[in-house]
């Protein structure tokens, strides 16, 4: 009973992480389910759905089709969609039902690769993973099929995990493009958000990778470990911090060496951010060198990744373990889904509301804050004048 | 490294022979890993000298996300390093879905990159009933599949349905077959019987394995035929027969 939610909703889980980051690829993404899941993306996970015309397909699975694992029933009708629509790849993800049953998602894309012999991604998803680990797993797979190793090319960067359950669809992926481009750098491929093939295919030789979510992470040590690229873990965040990046940039390109940018002293103070590591992380950052507020703990809602994070922030995994710690009355202030609201009333701190779609999905999405320039600047700056109000 | 599943219809000596096969090899000097794929958790009784070790589905019921490698693979006297993945209680909840469950817990761990065997073996319950059973032919799992078999009808029945789903599994480039033990019962024109099979699923006899009651004496004292009669003639029908497995990879 420990993980019944009462306010907060399940979280995107791993397949719309993985439709999500193909959405701007030409292919065809089919979810092994019985029309549950791929309505959950389309209609509650994907802001760039609506307007939008992708070819995102359920297999319609029934029970006498998991009962039986009638695989080439769902490869006939693969085939016939692809017939239709000449795509230039073909995803098949698996859902809560395929897992339980045993389904070989991998093994089915095999076949239907040699049979139609386009590439054919196959993955084991499961629905009970959260988003940011089928966005990792989807960039792995496709750059394992797709780069190709080239002579480096000086200025350029790739961006790393970028997708709309973290960006939304306003302007933050061009707007952190745009941010690294006005320093000088060239983006090769911005991963996944706006992104092509043939970007993914050069992708190697970037002199760096820029990681801006925690789902970049694990793609960035595997081309770290494949092409000796270094990567600096950051989101641009507001308006002056981002200085800051391009010189990490710099070092790591001359140096080589990977970096994740976190300030000393920090402290389990006043603040609790909760939502994805990276994005907290980023907005600890702007408050520990903007405004010289270091008592700031992130509380990770979709895991806590050692790589990124901090010894006291937190590892939240069921409602009521936030309920418990906010109930503490440690924190003045918490940053988050405006959904946690009903979480916080109950203690004393104040929200400062930042919508997150893995969170509260369509609700607030046409809120989403943008993450470079005044925006945030000004949201930062203001938690940071309450949080003097309240020391006072 | 080379992974092997063993099947067969239950009953039929499959973990009785995994284990001598398993011991004999630990004898040659291979690092051997061999894991039981039964709810019923015995595989690795003898090998473990009747000691019964925690499963890994048990051990991730207890210890949830603290669970760690020390918790689910145990190393014989032997050598060998022995896993039961488990299953649940009887009657409920499903073992196929918990053979998936294991194997993906091991390899989330790294069970293989940590201990580094030369071969490991899957002693796989009866016949490919579900996804969860035929798991260990799928790709990344076995790289052979071989079947013990009698000359009794049923058990020749199992072994060529469990053929067919090798076969089914062959366009995704899986475990290949990789031939048929013959576990002797005694049962009329044994060999005759159990050579039309292999004929018929494309496969050969790799060893046969008379009957012999020194086997159950090892059971009985819960060691295998290699450690309790080393000496004995079953002892190195085993040995012969971890020698044809080897030749076979």
């Amino acid at each position: 009973m420990s993980q019944l939610s009462r306010y907060l909703p399940p979280f995107s889980s791993d397949y719309s992480g993985i439709c999500s980051s193909l959405f701007d690829l030409d292919g065809m993404v089919v979810i092994h389910d019985a029309h549950c899941c791929s309505m959950n993306y389309v209609n509650m996970d994907e802001p760039r759905w609506y307007g939008n015309k992708k070819p995102i397909f359920s297999s319609g699975l029934r029970e006498i089709d998991a009962i039986m694992g009638d695989d080439d029933k769902l490869i006939r009708k693969i085939i016939k969609a692809y017939h239709e629509l000449n795509p230039e790849f073909i995803a098949i993800l698996g859902s809560p039902v395929p897992t339980i049953v045993g389904a070989d998602m991998e093994g089915i894309a095999q076949e239907l690769e040699n049979e139609l012999e386009i590439p054919v991604f196959g993955f084991s998803s499961t629905g009970l993973r959260y988003y940011n680990r089928g966005i990792s797993d989807t960039m792995i797979k496709l750059i394992k099929r797709y780069a190709r190793e080239g002579s480096k090319v000086d200025k350029n960067v790739n961006i790393l995990g970028l997708n709309a359950l973290d960006f939304s669809d306003n302007s933050n992926a061009d707007d952190i493009r745009e941010v690294l481009k006005s320093a000088g750098w060239k983006v090769s491929c911005s991963f996944m958000m706006g992104c092509s093939i043939p970007e993914i295919v050069n992708s190697p030789r970037a002199a760096v990778n820029v990681v801006v979510s925690q789902s970049g992470m694990d793609l960035a040590e595997y081309m770290e470990k494949t092409w000796g690229i270094p990567y600096v873990a950051f989101t641009p965040m507001g308006l002056n911090d981002n200085k800051k990046i391009f010189s990490m940039i710099e070092e790591a390109c001359k140096e080589g060496k990977s970096r994740v940018i976190r300030s000393d002293d920090l402290y389990d103070g006043e603040i609790l951010i909760i939502g994805e590591q990276l994005i907290a992380n980023s907005i600890r950052e702007v408050l520990a060198s903007q405004y010289g507020v270091k008592g700031v703990t992130v509380g990770c809602l979709f895991g806590k990744d050692k790589r990124l994070a901090t010894d006291f922030d937190i590892d939240f995994k069921s409602e009521l373990q936030i309920a418990r710690k906010l109930k503490e009355n440690k924190y003045s202030i918490v940053i988050g889904d405006p959904l946690l609201k009903a979480l916080v009333d109950k203690s004393q701190a104040k929200l400062f509301a930042l919508p997150h779609v893995a969170v509260s999905s369509k609700l607030y999405w046409h809120q989403y804050p943008t993450f470079v320039g005044d925006e945030m600047e000004n949201f930062i700056g203001e938690v940071s004048q309450t949080l003097k109000n309240i020391l006072i | 490294m080379k992974k092997i599943a063993i099947y067969g219809k239950g009953g039929i000596g499959k973990s009785t022979t995994t284990s001598n096969i398993s011991a004999a090899l630990s004898e040659k000097g291979y690092k051997v890993m061999q894991i039981g794929c039964d709810p019923k958790s015995d595989s690795t009784k003898t090998l473990m000298h009747g000691r019964k070790i925690p499963t890994v589905l048990d051990q991730m019921k207890e210890k949830g996300e603290n669970i760690e490698l020390e918790d689910l693979v145990f190393e014989a006297s032997n050598g060998v390093l022995c896993v039961e993945a488990g299953g649940p209680t009887p009657g409920i909840g499903c073992a196929g879905r918990g053979i998936i469950t294991a194997f993906e817990k091991l390899e989330d761990l790294g069970a293989y990159e940590k201990f580094k065997p030369d071969i490991v073996f899957y002693d796989v319950l009866g016949d490919v009933v579900c996804g969860g059973f035929a798991m260990p032919i799928r790709g990344g799992y076995a790289d052979k599949v071989f079947i013990v078999t009698s000359g009794e009808m049923m058990a020749m029945y199992a072994a060529s349905n469990i053929v067919s789903a090798i076969n089914n599994f062959g366009k995704r480039g899986y475990a290949k077959y990789g031939g048929l033990i013959l576990n002797s019962r005694n049962v009329e024109n044994e060999v005759g019987l159990v050579s039309k099979l292999a004929e018929e699923t494309n496969g050969s006899i790799i060893s046969i394995l008379p009957r012999d009651g020194i086997v159950q004496q090892a059971e009985d004292q819960n060691r295998t035929v290699i450690e309790s009669f080393p000496k004995a003639d079953m002892a190195n029908c085993y040995r012969e027969l971890a020698e044809q497995v080897i030749n076979r990879l």
